[in-house]
């Protein structure tokens, strides 16, 4: 971390004074730590023959193994590409379609936005906020998403009244 | 002195890699600094052990959106302060009280003679820091105990340099006439 000299901003506050104020955790703290976090998490599991590449290498060498003919394989390839793209078509057409923006809003814009529409900020978009490098598309992807507007609407008066929301912003 | 680098921590929490290790890896690497700084904030251990905890389970459920911008200090610093202050303010009344002082039972432990100036300098600090607001106090933390530079408190929490600066010289002058009350030192 790149530290800055800065005496003379300060010279009425010695450095010395930084040492002497110490927070101490309890013995064995940080030991411990990592394993109780482990213990909270769930991690994906890494079989990467779920992968599709896996998955199809898996068809065809069943296919081979068990002599099946061409035209049995061509159909149930057939049968998951439909499925395939039957999936992927339905999400992509229950998608709303004002997400698709043809101009990059500046963050002004998006202040502006979220302080009129106060019912569309929950804490999804303020933890997106403070966990995510987020681009505006982002942020109006989240935004738009229905919630509880009672409970987004005091929610979000009081963080404008506290000017909490402009502060992170 | 953990020498790990954020590329081997990024690398290892792909989940084609071995994100237990990785996780574990950022945890050992940055809980001691991120516990001061969440500490300096709320105080008491007990709220800073829930913060913390908090702070590294959100920053590994989205770890997918960290996209490398900026160190994964800094990303990890953002989620600990904002954290800790959403708790300030769900805590209020508790937290804006000055007389809830932290136990100063080690201050009384100490036996040299040459140690009291130091106590009596820490017990006062941490009262001065506590008179400060919440948000205000994390500026001075991250400057003064952390030696961070105005930018990259900036990125931290989005603000500013300028009225980072301003926050800044406020909280030390708010700080340097508490303690001369009762401290004498020269510049």
């Amino acid at each position: 971390m790149k530290k800055e000299k800065h005496h003379k901003e300060n010279p009425e506050l010695p450095d010395t004074f930084r040492n002497m104020v110490s927070f101490k955790a309890p013995e064995g703290y940080f030991a411990s730590l990592p394993d109780k976090l482990l213990d909270r998490v769930t991690f994906p599991e890494t079989k990467t023959e779920k992968s599709a590449g896996h998955f199809f290498d898996a068809f065809f060498t069943y296919l081979s193994n068990h002599r099946l003919s061409f035209g049995l394989g061509g159909l149930a390839i057939a049968l998951l590409t439909t499925t395939g793209l039957h999936f992927f078509g339905n999400k992509i057409t229950d998608s709303n379609p004002s997400l698709t923006l043809e101009t990059e809003p500046i963050t002004e814009e998006l202040i502006s936005y979220l302080t009129r529409h106060p019912h569309s900020i929950d804490e999804d978009v303020l933890l997106e906020i403070a966990t995510h490098e987020l681009s505006e598309n982002d942020l109006l992807e989240i935004v738009w998403e229905e919630k509880d507007r009672q409970f987004l609407k005091k929610e979000t008066e009081q963080l404008l009244e506290e000017n909490y929301l402009r502060d992170i912003l | 002195m953990n020498t790990i680098t954020d590329e081997e921590i990024i690398h290892y929490l792909k989940p084609e890699n071995e994100p237990q290790k990785g996780f574990r890896l950022l945890i050992e690497k940055h809980q001691e600094r991120l516990y001061a700084h969440i500490r300096r904030i709320v105080w008491s251990h007990q709220d800073t052990d829930d913060i913390l905890q908090e702070t590294f389970i959100k920053a590994f459920q989205n770890w997918h959106s960290f996209k490398g911008n900026a160190a994964i200090y800094t990303w990890l610093y953002r989620i600990a302060t904002n954290e800790a202050l959403r708790f300030i303010k769900k805590n209020r009344n508790r937290h804006d009280s000055p007389g809830a002082v932290e136990s100063v039972d080690h201050l009384i432990q100490m036996e040299a003679a040459t140690l009291i100036d130091e106590a009596l300098i820490e017990k006062k600090f941490k009262e001065a820091l506590k008179l400060l607001p919440p948000r205000q106090r994390v500026v001075f933390n991250l400057r003064y105990f952390e030696e961070m530079n105005y930018r990259e408190i900036s990125e931290i929490l989005s603000t500013s340099e300028g009225s980072l600066k301003a926050s800044y010289h406020h909280a030390m002058q708010k700080i340097t006439q508490f303690l001369k009350k009762d401290i004498h030192f020269s510049s």
